[in-house]
């Protein structure tokens, strides 16, 4: 068997089961990014010495009867994570050579499982983006087929988990940077309720809506991370004291009786061809027991303008620390996004303009929570495409300044009230695939997973791989 | 309230530059005018919703006043805190002068 191939959940057990070694399997990950990374271009940094011993320790410890269950697993971290003593750059020219003195939470949360950490993905510069091609280095490339774009900002972190290049891996979304590369790559993607993770250590983009979160090979294997990175934190004060779920608990219940709501107002964005893939998947989700209930959301394109304006005043302000003084270079070194989003925001913010700008998205911003929370009196939960099209040729984000914010307009109404949401795949376009995306209130992670659990499990299309690997 | 100035012109870019403290060369202030007015004309249907009387929203999952002890707990080093610095003094970071004679 390919090791590389093996999902979390097989990793534990065949770890548990003595089958194979954590070594064996690193070994044979690094195998394949050898070759594959070339073509794919996912990785800002591999780690490939650090990662072997890490699991070699792993391997040592399981035998003396160490039995965490994540020790010797392998993920992938996208490059805006701190990771102490590895190079961690946001995919930014300004933080090129930057190598942090102290780990996130969430890294921290990863090391203290056991996990073994490959590398650190590309991702748009600063994550500003959903392409990967405003990364000051380099451009990834999806690995359903090398002419068309991952997506992002997460996109190296989706694009390592679909061509097998690692077990899990961890990326954050701040509208959109979780789901779309993941719907763009076909792997899951679970971007959590606001607060529900940890953001201390990760390079800030828009701090009132940053939410890290697992991408995976499964649902189960997104339900099995979230637990190891979320909960309270005291660096982080916006984190939330809500108790876990037993998200693994719940995974298996069906969704008999469960009232799905879908919207008129999502659907009509997406490409008919997306958006039949939906309809088709809601009618298996119907047959599982589902009751389908249409419901009327607030036109998802005034999120763009919402969500363009918070963001880019947030990224002004959290982008004004880079001074090259403590850390990092000169601002001089900024790339084109990032001057364009500081500008705006700088501008949204400016004395005569707040009221009319940051602070009536703000106001609506209120009128989308209200939104949200009028529909889920009535219903679970809400179906939708993640994004409106699948994977777009390279050179597609170059087309307009607002490429990202445009693509994210099924994801940013869910993230600016601080849900969370699921993605995956439910159907292909020739080799690309199509993203479902689930989404429920505050802090209903479990309910989300178990409804994309009884989804992924009575379909085949989590089967399918890219031709390349 | 001031309504939205959607036309910026390369001067208007060029004051928010010194805002944001972004050095620009004369060709990015005059592609970076075009395209912030043309985000701003994006942008600015937000005018046709009524906010009246709507309270913003700026956390959404409700905490308020977070506080903790104001206990010492383990930090960076001096050593840890300066080792990214590329120009330190004496253990301490060194700044571009800021103040003339």
């Amino acid at each position: 068997m390919d090791l590389s191939e093996l999902t979390v959940t097989e990793t534990i057990k065949g770890l548990y089961q003595k089958k194979f070694s954590s070594v064996d399997i690193t070994r044979s990950l690094f195998e394949k990014i050898k070759p594959l990374d070339k073509k794919i271009k996912a990785f800002v940094t591999i780690d490939s010495e650090n990662a072997l011993k890490k699991a070699e320790e792993a391997d040592e410890k399981r035998k003396k009867g160490d039995a965490r269950p994540f020790l010797g697993v392998p993920f992938t971290l996208k490059d805006n994570i701190c990771t102490q003593g590895l190079r961690t750059t946001a995919s930014a020219k300004v933080l090129e050579n930057y190598i942090p003195q102290y780990d996130a939470t969430i890294s921290k949360k990863l090391k203290d499982a056991g996990v073994v950490i490959l590398g650190k993905t590309n991702m748009d510069a600063w994550a500003h983006g959903s392409s990967t091609e405003t990364s000051d280095f380099f451009t990834t490339l999806n690995p359903w087929d090398l002419e068309k774009l991952p997506g992002g900002s997460s996109g190296g972190s989706a694009a390592t988990v679909a061509a097998d290049l690692t077990i899990g891996s961890i990326g954050t979304e701040t509208a959109g940077s979780i789901r779309q590369p993941a719907s763009w790559c076909g792997v899951v993607g679970l971007k959590p309720t606001y607060g529900r993770v940890s953001r201390y250590g990760i390079i800030s983009m828009g701090s009132s809506l940053d939410s890290p979160g697992p991408m995976t090979k499964t649902v189960e294997d997104a339900a099995l991370t979230l637990p190891v990175i979320a909960g309270k934190d005291p660096q982080d004060a916006t984190t939330s004291s809500i108790k876990l779920d037993d998200y693994l608990v719940n995974l298996k219940k069906g969704v008999k009786n469960l009232k799905v709501g879908i919207s008129e107002e999502y659907q009509k964005i997406a490409e008919p061809i997306v958006r039949e893939a939906v309809e088709k998947a809601l009618k298996t989700i119907e047959k599982l027991g589902a009751i389908i209930v249409p419901v009327k959301l607030l036109d998802p394109t005034y999120s763009i303008s919402v969500y363009t304006i918070l963001q880019r005043a947030e990224v002004s302000a959290n982008l004004a620390r880079y001074d090259g003084i403590r850390y990092g270079e000169g601002r001089e070194k900024f790339g084109e996004e990032a001057k364009r989003r500081i500008m705006l925001g700088t501008y949204a913010l400016s004395a005569g303009y707040y009221d009319a700008l940051y602070g009536k998205a703000q106001q609506i911003r209120t009128l989308i929570v209200e939104d949200f929370k009028k529909v889920f009196q009535k219903i679970d939960c809400i179906i939708a495409p993640t994004t409106p099209c699948v994977a777009l040729p390279l050179g597609s984000s170059k087309t307009s300044p607002m490429f990202g914010e445009v693509q994210d307009v099924l994801v940013e109404p869910s993230t600016i009230a601080g849900l969370p949401g699921i993605t995956l795949r439910c159907g292909f376009v020739g080799e690309l695939p199509i993203g479902i995306q689930i989404i429920g209130p505050q802090f209903s992670e479990a309910l989300i997973l178990k409804v994309a659990y009884a989804y992924e499990q009575n379909t085949d299309w989590h089967k399918r791989k890219p031709n390349i690997i | 309230m001031a309504d939205i100035n959607a036309n910026l012109s390369i001067p208007d870019v060029k004051k928010i530059a010194v805002l944001a403290n972004i050095p620009l060369t004369d060709e990015e202030a005059r592609k970076l005018a075009g395209e912030l007015t043309q985000t701003l004309h994006f942008i600015e249907k937000i005018k046709k919703i009524d906010t009246k009387d709507i309270k913003p929203t700026s956390h959404v999952t409700g905490l308020s006043n977070v506080y903790r002890d104001d206990q010492i707990s383990p930090s960076l080093t001096q050593k840890e805190a300066l080792s990214q610095a590329k120009s330190t003094y004496k253990g301490y970071f060194k700044v571009p002068a800021v103040l003339k004679d």
